[in-house]
């Protein structure tokens, strides 16, 4: 398997980077595409705490210190003289490196003393359950020269699988340079072992997917031989709240880069004092200072959008106000989409008859955007095919989906690596993400025109359009794209393009079923030709271009695997309602019988 | 505990409150107190910070607190800031028992004093009045010999009966010494006992009457959340604010 393309090459040696000279490590990136170098003299060393943080808290324990030596008189060899520690810790290597001794051991010495740290944290099992209401646990992977992203360790604790972790090592890692120094959280989804029996240390799971949620930092370190240190912080779980899992890891995030463990710990009993993520339900959450509140859908296929949610439009905030299965915000989709802002339509139309769309972005932030997105429209319809946020070639399904075979219905799968791009020529349908550039365009964004990969615009092969495009929609989006980020926000609140819940009147159509317990106690079947008599008299909210059009989009949709488990759905919500009326009815009659017995 | 859901349709007035101190002085407890009047002997040192919640009725309005509860470890003490950071109101608590936990307040104090909300309203506490009393049937240890243990001493120390005769011997900060550090810092002033509950409603009693509540209406938060404590977005300062105090209105305790 080809490696993952990153444009940091191994390939300079300790001498380069002797005195950690930011000069030197900025001309090896000038190398590449990269000439953001402007940024190096602004930028503080790594080690140089931040104001309002790290420094008092240095004080306060100098401070502290210093007092309780004055009480006790003497200076104990026991307590350290903190300030000396740190001194020699800021102060450069002093011995000079030669070939023969081990290279730089600051990164293994990092890893070791996380590793360390993260088993010196106790967790009893109670809290343990409580955070595992939310989340498997917190991954910290970092950059090993020889290895690649590596798990260093996960709090609290969770057994991982090799592969898996190998998975989700890489899964967490950009597999392309994206910025000089800086951060990015992406998502994606995996496969894992399926665990039959719960565990302190891996929870049984319902199915093998699990979710990660990974903030990607990457700041200079001339301490390391790669010159950089790049870390992703990963959050595992099994529910898919995009929206809110990428909230909490931009609180998260920088908070654990400058803290570390304390960070850790302090996050995860905040988790556990989080009320129940219980279906539809609106919670309070505090977390790390910020008090948020958090609308649970009723089900994965739960349409979570702002006009229907319980949160005031006008107070929403898309910062305190989180829909949790909703995309996150940012970037903002419609500048994704920009460069196929007149195909939206098309593109709708393949999410919505399950064709399989390879997502092209620049960064993983893009395409596990994308995807998310992709996901939302689609409700309440289920999701019938495979989603993968972000995947990568070092995936354990990379040879079950990337093959000669056309790809499976539904299957969306978000790629950043151009390797894709060949590997899957034969897929019928392209989206590849991103602004539109004009060819004249300044410098500074010259960075999506010079990737790799197929220019962003949308690209099928079969595809024709079903319904009109709006045309007023369309200016606006447009206008959108160019206006303040307010105006993009607004016009992602209004949805892009028309919701499925159009599709969904299709239940009203193929009647709702006889509910009352006397007769058969099924849903009435679903028969397509009194769908398409209904649909040919009360015609659809759906602007086609012609009566044929639609027969023919409905014809194909209802073909589709989703429609398929969108019915089986629809039955099961019956037959519960109608269980529920039964047992009620049993029970009243039970209960003067029982009354009798004893 | 956080009333969760119930809070998501009120009409009160969110004040993020923080509480900081040392270690084991009783900031779990003077909160558990508040929030559910109860009290808990040995109360696990709370990692990070907990996060509750309070409803507090004042004449006609209604406050509502949302309490960041922070660890006194001190590894922890880096975190502090993210805690304070907008809060409108800050409890500082240290242990009428043991002289250092004054000197650990003020150094919190000063700290809140340079770093946070500049019109941040903060209560000095000395708690753990409960072993001093007299009066008191049961009253603790002294906790003078655990002065050099580690910073993750839980809170109130164990329960055996001393001699009634000189409970005041286990002070250690003189109400009047504290009280006149209180009014030089300008801060609301109280000794409490999360043990007995004596004290505790007046702190969030006062601090809700100094809390510049026209200005956290008029400032458009406040009421449900849009961005309330303060603004994240830079509108943290409302410029100077009108203290006034209450005091010779009739009192409204805290309604919990």
């Amino acid at each position: 398997m080809p490696r993952p393309i990153l444009r940091l090459d191994d390939r300079y040696d300790d001498g380069e980077f002797e005195g950690g000279d930011l000069g030197t490590a900025s001309s090896v990136l000038s190398s590449s595409i990269f000439s953001s170098s402007s940024n190096a003299s602004s930028s503080s060393s790594p080690r140089t705490p931040k104001k309002g943080f790290a420094l008092p808290a240095l004080r306060k324990h100098v401070s502290r210190r210093k007092s309780s030596l004055d009480q006790l008189q003497i200076p104990s060899p026991s307590s350290p003289d903190l300030t000396n520690t740190k001194i020699a810790k800021l102060g450069r290597p002093q011995l000079t490196r030669s070939a023969t001794l081990p290279k730089v051991p600051h990164l293994q010495n990092r890893s070791d003393k996380l590793r360390a740290e993260l088993e010196a944290l106790e967790v009893d099992s109670a809290l343990l359950e409580k955070i595992r209401r939310w989340i498997l646990g917190i991954a910290i992977v970092n950059f090993d020269i020889d290895e690649g992203p590596m798990v260093d360790g996960v709090f609290p604790p969770l057994v991982l699988f090799p592969k898996e972790s190998e998975n989700i090592a890489f899964s967490s890692f950009p597999d392309s340079l994206q910025f000089d120094q800086g951060f990015q959280i992406h998502s994606f989804r995996i496969r894992g072992e399926k665990i039959a029996v719960s565990s302190e240390k891996r929870p049984a799971n319902i199915d093998e997917f699990m979710y990660g949620f990974s903030y990607f930092t990457q700041k200079r370190d001339s301490t390391l031989k790669r010159g950089y240190e790049q870390r992703s912080v990963v959050i595992l779980t099994s529910h898919p709240y995009p929206a809110f899992f990428s909230i909490i890891l931009s609180i998260f995030g920088p908070m654990f880069q400058e803290h570390g463990t304390p960070m850790l710990e302090a996050a995860c009993h905040n988790i556990a004092m989080w009320p129940d993520p219980t279906p539809g339900t609106v919670l309070e959450i505090g977390f790390l200072g910020t008090v948020l509140q958090v609308e649970i859908p009723h089900s994965g296929n739960d349409a979570q959008q702002i006009r229907a949610t319980v949160f005031k439009k006008n107070d929403f905030d898309p910062k305190l106000h989180i829909l949790a299965s909703a995309p996150p915000f940012n970037p903002p989709p419609i500048l994704l989409f920009e460069a196929s802002l007149s195909h939206l339509w098309s593109i709708w139309e393949c999410v919505v008859l399950c064709e399989p769309i390879l997502l092209f972005g620049t960064s993983p932030a893009q395409t596990s955007q994308a995807a998310w997105w992709f996901r939302d429209i689609l409700r309440p319809i289920p999701l019938a095919g495979d989603i993968r946020p972000y995947f990568t070639i070092h995936d354990t399904d990379h040879t079950l989906l990337i093959n000669k075979l056309p790809p499976k219905p539904g299957l969306i799968l978000g790629v950043t690596n151009p390797y894709f791009d060949r590997s899957c020529s034969h897929w019928p349908h392209l989206l590849s993400l991103g602004r539109y550039i004009p060819p004249n365009t300044a410098t500074k964004t010259s960075l999506t025109t010079a990737t790799p990969g197929p220019p962003p615009g949308w690209t099928t092969k079969l595809h024709k359009r079903y319904i009109s495009k709006d045309r007023a929609l369309l200016k606006q989006l447009e206008d959108a794209c160019r206006g303040s980020e307010q105006q993009k926000i607004e016009a992602y609140l209004h949805t892009l393009i028309p919701t499925p819940t159009e599709i969904a009147q299709i239940e009203r159509k193929m009647g709702k079923g006889d509910t009352s317990p006397k007769s058969s106690l099924r849903l009435k079947p679903f028969h397509s030709a009194n769908f398409f008599l209904s649909l040919k008299s009360h015609g659809s909210t759906l602007p086609f271009r012609s009566s044929s059009k639609r027969l023919e989009f409905y014809e194909r949709w209802l073909k589709t695997p989703a429609f398929g488990l969108w019915l089986a759905e629809q039955e099961t919500i019956v037959q519960d309602v109608l269980h529920d009326n039964i047992n009620k009815d049993n029970q009243g009659r039970n209960t003067p019988q029982s009354g009798f017995k004893s | 505990m956080a009333d969760a859901a119930s809070g998501s349709t009120d009409k009160s007035v969110q004040v993020k409150l923080v509480l900081l101190g040392e270690a084991a002085v009783g900031k779990s407890s003077v909160v558990l107190r508040f929030v559910s009047d109860e009290f808990q002997a040995n109360k696990e040192p709370t990692i990070g910070a907990a996060f509750l919640t309070q409803k507090c009725r004042l004449e006609d309005r209604v406050l509502r607190y949302e309490i960041w509860d922070t660890a006194g470890q001190e590894r922890f003490h880096s975190l502090a800031p993210m805690y304070y950071r907008n809060a409108q109101a800050a409890v500082v608590v240290y242990d009428i028992t043991k002289a250092s936990s004054l000197d650990k307040a003020k150094s919190w104090v000063k700290e809140l004093q340079r770093q946070a909300n500049p019109n941040i309203v903060i209560a000095l506490a000395g708690n753990k009045l409960d072993l001093v009393q007299p009066s008191t049937s049961q009253s603790g240890t002294p906790s003078s010999e655990s002065e050099d243990e580690a910073d993750d001493a839980t809170a109130t120390p164990g329960e055996t009966p001393s001699s009634p005769g000189e409970p005041e011997s286990l002070r250690q900060v003189p109400r009047d010494e504290a009280q006149a550090y209180a009014t030089e810092a300008g801060l609301l002033f109280f000794e409490t006992s999360a043990k007995t509950g004596e004290g505790i409603v007046d702190i969030f009693t006062e601090i809700a009457k100094k809390i510049p509540i026209e200005h956290i209406l008029a400032a458009g938060g406040g009421v449900r959340r849009p961005g309330a404590p303060g603004g994240r977005s830079g509108n943290a300062q409302e410029g100077a604010v009108n203290l006034e105090e209450n005091a010779n209105k009739p009192k409204d305790a805290c309604n919990c």
